[in-house]
């Protein structure tokens, strides 16, 4: 509403005295626990009896909302939202030093960094959390979680933390919000206010989630299914909030950066000439768009269905609905991870072979098509209790998806055919990555088939196969990315020993710990289990000890990350000689990106001799403020 | 104050303006799911619902939404008199709105309703979600109005605010006027 | 187009040597049901032919991307010493490999629908009309949060139980069993009706079926092995639906016996005045 205010902001770069009375994140907490007392505090006046608790769960959820409120205004919102809103001149933004990533920023790179930061954190948190859960299925008898309830509670938070803020957020929020309007050749996106506050909602989301179960230990895993969810702790009420505020924080990302993309596009980057990248971006946010607020209101129903005791999706009303629902939802946003990282090989491998992208429209077309079948496969996740008339349709559809995910490996084995490849760190990981995704995948062939799948559904098959899906296709390419961009986000590079050493323990270690859970559920290991019949005690004992060099093997690839980051020796401004946009200003990138915007003339994805140089600096585009 | 805008800025009002559309587009899909739950809980039965008030509910909300979308009018012809004075109308029977469909959950209640009678449940559940969605955009018509007093009105060039707020606040209207059919009609 | 030539030869040799392995490890398994174990029951053998025939689909599949990998970064790259230059092929399309590539995923991935699944599922739905000619035995499965309660309304058993007083199922080999599965709790005090969604899941059989509360279902299967939990541990009944603190522990043992052992087991049961 007020975007023009930011626009006039820029000319002079605020150096307004500082005026606040505490730091945006005290004050945010302050803010934020005025918030809670108060509407809980009303909810017990409004239906008041001797009688009532304190804190009712109507209560923790008015309070929260509250809390919700109170925080955003705390971390700046009321002066750069509310009150410019209401006609009040917004003070600027100070986006100086390393105080600009603990406020309100409207800044895409201080966003796109607060993104990563805080799936990285949340990454360790709920790696944690993985780590304990490995340990304890060491044993096939409870050791560390002596109630299986709090055992399901981990394996909840593990999942919903993992999903929608890490798998959904780091390559999206984090690498989408940094690099798109940089690859378009944009000074901003259309709406970095919206996307400033919207990266303050993760917090939020995340303490959310890790803290439910202060109210009651809840068991449904994180898919919160009904009906189980119904008679469940009460710590699934903030689960469901939880979850809500992440994705209105993805929410946020993908309307601000499908405007960025439709509209912020510099001279001459047509549709034929957008980094796949942002195409994976692009696509992803439609699907975003489309299906966030589906499961947005579907939370909303089973939180009041929960709250109120309905029957919506009991027994008594319509036990499977809740899954449907979820279903709807849940297998674009498999998607929703995925995409990203195809787009991501295929924007890494032509400038480390030096040859030109091949089959780039079959790359792009891959990408949408999978975009537009990922609504209509969801229903394979409920073989075991669908009618039979709908299984051959949705198992036909499941089948049919394969194809535009595989054009993406058609792109990149003709790129890296007869090429000349620099095996540098991001290079390896993507040819791990491919290869993990495409265990990933063949997998999917078996869980697919629907004989078959009523055996493996709800096995550890199925938890094996959706790990290597978005651990080895997401994560592994989000570490590739990582690396490929670090001299763009601070200037320097990494140590090229150690992030190979990095790399080849990370995939060795992921899949001694993965492939195993294929056998595992062959051999009968059901999921969400702390106890298990004796037999499974050795296979899961070794399972364990390799997770445990696997999280130890993120460890080291983050902390060579973060010292690369900050101490890492200097390299010069485009040291893969690359051709996309983002590496044609300096690195870190200024402000406004661009000096003078540029201006593309070819692809970026052409190599060779001869290959035509895809930008020229406008100097003459006088038009452009 | 007319201010001539440059090429850049009325692109940058374009990205705004879809962006807003893309926004309302993808709220839709809530509607979308309202409607599907209201189907999958209650099948097609209509409740103990007070037609009389519904329909006064949805009278007020016509005349609100279509305060709103001429108080737009009134500022694209450059009267920010008229503009504000049918804000301000739009606003007060939103309120009015909202209000009687609170009657309604306590009539609800007072009739001895139970309330996991299926056609209960999805009128509270319904109603309840698009009164949450009603107070966001309620209060964005309203911080419109506020704005356009605080900075000396808005003119002919310079009226997104209240564009965008009576978008929301249309918005929102159709979107009573959709459950107003699926809970009391069909 | 040496590279091609040696890479199409690699290619081929290490596909074959893969099926070799692939069909040695389904052999090794006892009726050659291989790595996929819950086959001991009609159903369990179709999904056990699926999985094997995935398998052999899925090795050149495999074998072809991976060797691709390796190869690439074996033949493609630059080596230490060489100059890093620009590749010399740049060919940005190749129409016969396109083609081939998508017309081969199609192709595969209808075949793979039709041939497992649209087969297998045919022959399951066909197990699932049993007639009254085949004499099932009809097995009433009651799942609660979080027990399995078995009765056989044929031979008046309402609670079928062990000495331990333990849930038990007795099921004889080659006869047709209906399980009726609901999911409510007979023993709730004011609330019977809600209950959470369970899955009735024998591993060893290999196949489940969801028990959706306010609905009942059946699944018919037939065992075609006698054994039992204590004999192979994934002869057993398991809750394959989250379903509650509980969940780990909602299994039953299962034995498989011959008829007339069924028929005695059946006769001091119902006698055992439950």
């Amino acid at each position: 509403m007020a975007q023009r205010a930011s626009v006039e902001v820029k000319t002079s770069t605020p150096v307004a005295p500082d005026r606040r009375m505490m730091p945006p994140v005290l004050r945010a907490l302050l803010f934020a626990a005025i918030g809670f007392v108060v509407l809980d505090a009303l909810t017990v006046l409004l239906d008041y009896s001797p009688q009532s608790p304190y804190l009712s769960q109507t209560g923790a959820v008015a309070g929260w909302f509250g809390a919700l409120v109170g925080w955003l205004l705390g971390i700046g919102g009321y002066e750069h939202i509310i009150k410019p809103m209401l006609g009040f001149d917004d003070p600027g933004y100070k986006q100086v030093g390393w105080r600009r990533f603990f406020q309100l920023a409207d800044d895409h790179k201080v966003i796109g960094v607060q993104y990563l930061v805080f799936s990285t954190g949340t990454f360790l948190i709920a790696g944690l959390v993985a780590m304990a859960m490995r340990f304890q299925l060491m044993s096939w008898q409870p050791t560390i979680f002596q109630y299986p309830q709090s055992y399901l509670n981990a394996v909840g938070i593990h999942g919903t933390l993992m999903m929608f803020t890490v798998a959904t957020v780091a390559m999206f929020g984090g690498l989408g919000n940094y690099m798109v309007p940089l690859m378009i050749g944009a000074k901003e996106t259309v709406f970095s206010k919206a996307s400033g506050i919207g990266v303050w909602l993760v917090p939020v989301g995340v303490l959310t989630v890790a803290f439910s179960p202060l109210l009651g230990a809840w068991t449904t895993g994180w898919r919160g299914y009904e009906p189980l969810a119904a008679s469940d702790g009460v710590g699934m009420l903030y689960y469901y909030l939880g979850v809500f505020a992440l994705t209105l924080s993805s929410l946020i990302v993908a309307l601000n950066l499908v405007t960025t993309i439709l509209f912020k596009r510099t001279k001459g980057l047509t549709w034929n000439r957008l980094p796949l990248f942002v195409w994976g971006i692009l696509t992803v946010s439609l699907l975003t768009v489309i299906w966030f607020p589906e499961i947005q209101t579907t939370f909303l129903l089973a939180l009041t269905d929960k709250m109120a005791m309905l029957n919506m999706f009991n027994g008594l009303g319509h036990a499977l609905g809740f899954s449907e629902f979820f279903w709807l939802f849940g297998h674009p946003e498999v998607y929703i991870v995925v995409v990203p990282a195809l787009a991501m090989w295929n924007e890494i491998i032509p400038v480390f072979t030096r040859k030109s992208l091949f089959a780039r429209p079959m790359a792009v077309l891959g990408l949408v098509f999978v975009m537009m079948l990922s609504g209509m496969v969801w229903a394979h996740h409920m073989f075991t209790n669908m009618r039979y008339s709908e299984m051959l349709p949705f198992s036909f559809f499941t089948e049919m998806i394969s194809i535009p995910t595989g054009f993406a490996y058609l792109a990149a084995i003709g790129t890296i055919w007869n090429s000349r490849m620099r095996l540098t760190t991001p290079m390896l990981l993507v040819l791990m990555s491919m290869f993990n995704f495409l265990i990933g995948g063949l997998t999917g062939l078996f869980v697919a088939d629907v004989p078959a799948n009523l055996q493996l559904h709800n096995t550890f098959f199925v938890v094996g196969h959706f790990h290597f899906t978005i651990i080895g296709g997401m994560v592994f390419s989000w570490m590739a990315a990582m690396y490929y961009w670090l001299p763009k986000f601070s200037g320097r590079t990494y140590n090229e020993f150690w992030g190979k050493f990095g790399a080849i323990w990370v995939f060795v270690a992921f899949n001694a710990t993965f492939l195993n859970f294929f056998i595992l559920g062959l051999h009968g290991m059901n999921r969400w289990v702390s106890a298990y019949p004796k037999y499974l005690q050795p296979e899961n004992f070794w399972t364990s000890i390799a997770a445990f060099f696997l999280g130890a093997g993120f460890g080291i690839n983050l902390i060579h990350i973060v010292w690369a980051w900050v101490k890492g020796p200097k390299v010069q401004e485009n040291p893969w000689q690359a051709k996309t946009l983002e590496w044609q200003t300096s690195s870190p990138p200024p402000r406004y990106n661009f000096e003078e915007l540029p201006v593309v003339v070819a692809g970026f994805y052409n190599y060779g001799e001869g290959a035509p140089e895809p930008v020229i600096v406008a100097k003459q585009a006088g038009t452009q403020a | 104050m007319a201010i001539q805008k440059t090429r850049g800025e009325m692109e940058d009002m374009r990205a705004i303006r879809t962006g807003f559309g893309i926004f309302l587009a993808s709220l839709s899909v809530m509607l979308v799911t309202l409607v599907a739950a209201r189907y999958l809980t209650a099948g097609s039965t209509v409740g103990p619902y007070s037609q009389w008030l519904g329909a006064i509910t949805t009278l007020f909300m016509l005349i609100s939404g279509f305060a709103a979308r001429s108080a737009r009018t009134a500022i694209v012809r450059g009267n920010n008199q008229a503009m504000q004075s049918r804000l301000g109308l739009g606003f007060w029977f939103g309120v009015l709105t909202v209000a009687a469909v609170l009657l309604q959950w306590i009539l609800l209640n007072n009739q001895g309703v139970p309330v996991t009678l299926p056609a209960a449940e999805v009128y509270y559940v319904l109603t309840g979600i698009w009164m949450l969605l009603a107070v966001v955009s309620g209060f964005v018509l309203y911080a419109s109005k506020a704005r356009g007093r605080r900075i000396g009105g808005y003119t002919v060039d310079n009226h997104w605010d209240v564009d965008a707020a009576t978008y929301f606040w249309t918005w929102t209207a159709m979107g009573w006027i959709v459950l107003y059919i699926v809970l009391y009609f069909i | 187009m040496a590279n091609m030539v040696l890479f199409g030869v690699l290619w081929i040799v290490i596909s074959l040597l893969g099926e070799w392995g692939v069909t040695a490890w389904i052999n090794s398994a006892p009726n050659g049901t291989g790595p996929y174990f819950g086959s001991f029951s009609n159903l369990g053998i179709i999904g056990a032919g699926a999985f094997d025939f995935l398998l052999w689909v899925a090795v050149p599949i495999f074998v072809f991307v991976v060797l691709m990998l390796v190869f690439a970064m074996i033949r493609f790259r630059v080596k230490k010493g060489e100059t890093p230059d620009e590749a010399k092929n740049q060919s940005r399309v190749n129409k016969t490999f396109i083609g081939i590539w998508v017309v081969a995923s199609i192709l595969v991935n209808i075949l793979i629908w039709l041939h497992p699944n649209a087969s297998g599922l045919e022959q399951v739905f066909a197990a699932q009309k049993v007639t009254a000619k085949q004499h099932p035995l009809i097995v009433d499965v009651t799942a609660r949060q979080w027990e399995w309660i078995f009765s056989y309304p044929q031979y008046g058993i309402s609670q079928a139980v062990n000495s331990q007083g333990d849930d038990v199922l007795y099921l004889p080999v080659n006869r047709p069993v209906k399980f009726v599965l609901q999911s409510f709790d007979p023993f709730h005090t004011y609330d019977y009706q809600v209950d959470v969604i369970h899955s009735f899941w024998i591993p060893g059989f290999g196949v489940k079926q969801d028990v959706v509360p306010g609905e009942t279902r059946t699944l018919v299967l037939t065992p075609t092995q006698i054994t039992s939990t204590e004999k192979n541990p994934m002869v057993r009944v398991q809750c394959a639906e989250d379903c509650g603190p509980g969940h780990p522990y909602m299994e039953a043992n299962v034995h498989v016996v011959s008829a007339s052992a069924f028929a005695q087991w059946a006769k001091a049961q119902a006698a055992g005045g439950s």
